[in-house]
């Protein structure tokens, strides 16, 4: 989502205090010096004084392009910003968004909502549960290659032996 | 080299045993594995996590901690649960079990006959530890009268030998000999003496011997016909005998303090032939009292190999009280005032290793000691205290009316010693752990105050002295100025020391065997400095052996007097007896040690040495049965001598 664009001896006192990743793909492009700007895309000129300035903007960026699913319960109907739900689960055919104490009904198939999350950092674990890597707690892990994801809100979710390999590909482990 | 030896000996013994460990040990590799995996996996989701969630925020170190200790926590219960069950610490776990019936005793003989009959190894090495040539025992009691057979209450004198007792009226050249009494020793076998107390109006006797039946005299090789003998005199015109105590064992020591007189025995135990048979008993004029179970005490982790009885005689009321010790045979026995100590080696066998075929028990060697004392005129345990390492027989254990200062050898490294000093209850008041001597072994100690001083085995340099003023920063010093220190010392006034040990002298036949005494100032304790010595040629006067080097037993020294009096014993000569004679020395800071007096008569054998009493201005000397008097101011004719057979 970012690209740090830093003369080298600023580079690593910036980049820690900011956790940039080194992204292939960006929109936006942080720099000190106006030199180096990229006119393809939205460029953000900053002095290294306002750094602790720039994270909050970049918290705001981040959190401004969430995506919105739409959930359905005994209540009613609700627009739900996708990073407070934990996992998606299917059960009885239906497609179950669970947050952190409800759980609403999605009208989409999971592999639907998969394409939608794709960068929002949501993983599939298995056939049946697609989750929030943000709202994992702990990694557990079980025999038979397998991983059980305890999420933040208890639950356990398994990771199953089809999906473990890319899982710890994303994970980088 | 040892313990890698017994590695080999259990994997050779053990194959069930070392597969199962092997197998143990995959797993324990395989669940560390998982731990670290688990940990890791973690700690890169909380990474991530932390790139997309909150970009400004660094990983939450607090949070991998967490996961950390909830990983690892259950492998540091297990090692803890293993390092508590195979390395108990031998300072808080210590035992004193009172019995409660035979089978206790059974079970306990059981239980460590095996272990100790196994302890091959352990035992040799401690025993290496007390082997030399110099001290013995050079047990120090201050302010204790010693333990022997010759003594005096001011009118008379009291001479106990194999036939008898015999009391002798000082000064009276014409009828010296104002009693024998030979009864009721005539009737025991092989009579030997060995103490003599005397308390207001009684005259009380020690000695061991068997008793002169038939029956007895089937088995007399057996130790456990041995019998000691406590007769009580009463000191009257005609010294009437009042009452005879017999306890079955050899009599170790005895200790009189007030009117309660503690003496203790020691007998072997015979399992096998029933534990009726080696229960100590006390006959007291003619009634047997059994010792009952609850009396006897076991301490754990010694070796159960005999009962030490401590028997109490009240010598107002006469009355007896007597409690048993099931321990070993190599209990040093300390009085102080009231109280009696038991200082023995205790094994502490680490159980968890009991499950492996081994040819000897895997243990550690702690000294125990054990006090008894008289509460309440009534003699009773008190308390065990457990401390590290084994206490050296020739090591000094000092008991002052405040305190018990011993040193201890650290059995796993042969040279490192502690100090501890404990209060009479045997709390610790100081411990001193680790002291290196340049690699050498503690030989002897004797304390001065807040200062002690030790003697190694190595033949140069061998004095140490410890100032331990301020306990927070104890100093140990190798004194150089003195290449061989003293094997014995005896505080001569408070800046003043006198030592003794065995030295080779030239003569004009080569160099002969003979004693060294030294005078030493300490006023400066950090550096003493011989000021006076003397050299004593034992060949010279044809005699060739000397205890005094070795305890302080035969070693009189009088400050009021200015005398040192030594005893000399010989070696068996042509006609199979045994010279003796004794040494008496002047004792000036001026001039040092001048030779007074040189005595010497026949004597079919070696008498405990101490048979030298000052008293009135006058010396008394019996050589077995003649006593020979001298004023304090010549000692080369006595003013008169007889013989008291």
């Amino acid at each position: 989502m970012f690209k740090l664009k830093v003369p080298k001896k600023q580079r690593d006192k910036i980049r820690d205090k900011l956790k940039v990743p080194n992204a292939i793909e960006y929109d936006y492009v942080l720099t000190t010096d106006k030199d180096l700007i990229e006119t393809d895309k939205i460029n953000i000129v900053f002095d290294e004084d306002n750094v602790d300035k720039i994270g909050r903007i970049m918290d705001l960026l981040v959190k401004g392009e969430d995506v919105y699913i739409t959930g359905y319960n005994e209540v009613g109907q609700k627009n739900i910003e996708s990073r407070y739900i934990h996992y998606f689960i299917i059960e009885d055919d239906d497609v179950i968004a669970v947050l952190n104490k409800v759980r609403f009904v999605v009208k989409m198939k999971l592999y639907e909502v998969e394409s939608l999350l794709e960068d929002k950092y949501f993983i599939r674990v298995s056939k049946y549960a697609l989750v929030n890597i943000n709202r994992i707690d702990y990694i557990k892990p079980a025999l038979n290659s397998k991983l059980i994801l305890l999420m933040k809100n208890g639950d356990e979710v398994e990771v199953n032996r089809h999906y473990y390999k890319s899982f710890k590909e994303t994970l980088n482990i | 080299m040892d313990t890698f030896l017994i590695f080999l000996e259990f994997l050779l013994n053990n194959a069930l045993i070392v597969t199962v460990m092997t197998l143990a040990t995959f797993l324990t590799f395989y669940l560390i594995h998982r731990a670290y995996k688990e940990l890791r996996i973690n700690y890169k989701l909380r990474r991530f996590q932390n790139h997309l969630r909150n970009l400004t925020t660094k990983p939450n170190q607090k949070r991998i901690a967490v996961i950390s200790l909830r990983v690892f926590a259950p492998v540091v219960i297990v090692f803890l649960i293993l390092q508590v069950t195979l390395m108990p610490s031998p300072e808080y776990d210590y035992h004193m079990t009172q019995l409660d019936s035979a089978q206790d005793i059974e079970s306990i003989h059981e239980y460590y006959h095996q272990k100790f009959s196994m302890q091959i190894s352990l035992r040799s090495a401690a025993q290496e530890v007390g082997s030399t040539t110099l001290a013995e025992d050079s047990i120090q009691i201050s302010a204790e009268p010693m333990m022997d057979t010759l003594k005096s209450d001011g009118e008379f004198i009291y001479y106990l030998h194999e036939n008898g007792l015999t009391v002798i009226t000082p000064e009276d050249s014409t009828n010296p000999v104002n009693h024998k009494i030979t009864e009721p020793f005539i009737d025991i076998l092989d009579f030997s003496p060995k103490a003599l107390y005397v308390e207001g109006s009684n005259i009380v006797v020690i000695g061991t011997g068997s008793q002169n039946n038939v029956s007895m005299l089937e088995d007399l090789d057996d130790d456990n016909d041995i019998n000691t003998y406590i007769v009580i005199f009463e000191k009257n015109e005609t010294f009437t005998l009042e009452n005879t105590y017999i306890v079955n064992g050899e009599f170790l020591d005895a200790h009189k303090h007030d009117a309660n007189l503690l003496v203790t025995t020691e007998h072997s135990i015979i399992v096998d032939e029933g534990l009726d048979y080696s229960l100590p008993e006390v006959e007291n004029n003619g009634l047997v009292h059994k010792t009952v179970y609850s009396d006897i005490y076991y301490i754990e982790g010694t070796k159960p190999e005999v009962f030490i009885s401590i028997l109490q005689i009240d010598l107002d009321n006469k009355t007896t009280n007597q409690k048993v010790i099931y321990s070993d045979s190599e209990n040093r026995i300390l009085f102080s005032e009231g109280d009696i100590f038991f200082v023995s080696e205790s094994l502490l066998f680490y159980e968890a290793t009991e499950m492996f075929i081994m040819s000897e028990p895997i243990a550690r060697v702690r000294t125990a000691i054990t006090k008894f004392s008289i509460d309440n005129g009534e003699l009773s345990y008190d308390i065990t205290k457990l401390i590290n390492g084994t206490s050296l027989d020739n090591v000094s254990i000092d008991v002052t009316l405040n305190e018990i200062r011993l040193i201890t050898i650290d059995h796993s490294s042969n040279t490192k010693h502690h100090l501890y000093v404990l209060d009479l209850y045997l709390e610790t008041k100081h411990v001193i752990y680790d002291l290196d001597f340049n690699g050498a072994k503690v030989i002897a100690s004797t304390y001065f105050g807040p200062h002690v001083y030790f003697i190694t085995d190595q033949v140069e340099n061998n004095l140490y002295v410890m100032d331990y003023t301020d306990i927070n920063t104890p100093t140990l010093t190798n004194v150089s100025t003195i290449k061989q220190f003293s094997s014995v010392v005896a505080q001569y006034d408070e800046s003043h020391l006198i030592g003794i040990k065995y030295t080779s002298i030239n003569s004009n036949n080569g160099p002969v065997d003979g004693l060294r005494i030294s005078l030493y100032d300490v006023t400066n304790p950090l550096e003493p400095v011989e000021i006076f010595f003397e050299t004593v040629a034992l060949s010279d006067f044809g005699y060739n052996l000397s205890d005094v080097p070795k305890t302080q037993k035969p070693f009189i020294l009088s400050v009021e007097h200015n005398k040192l009096i030594l005893s000399i014993n010989t070696g068996e000569n042509t006609s199979g007896n045994i010279q003796e004679a004794v040494l008496v020395f002047d004792v000036s800071y001026n001039s040092g040690f001048t030779v007074s007096s040189i005595e010497s008569v026949q004597a079919p054998i070696v008498y405990d040495a101490n048979r030298v009493i000052i008293l009135d201005n006058h010396l008394y000397i019996i050589f077995y049965d003649d006593v020979h008097v001298f004023t304090l101011e010549n000692f080369i004719n006595p003013i008169y001598q007889f013989n008291i057979e």
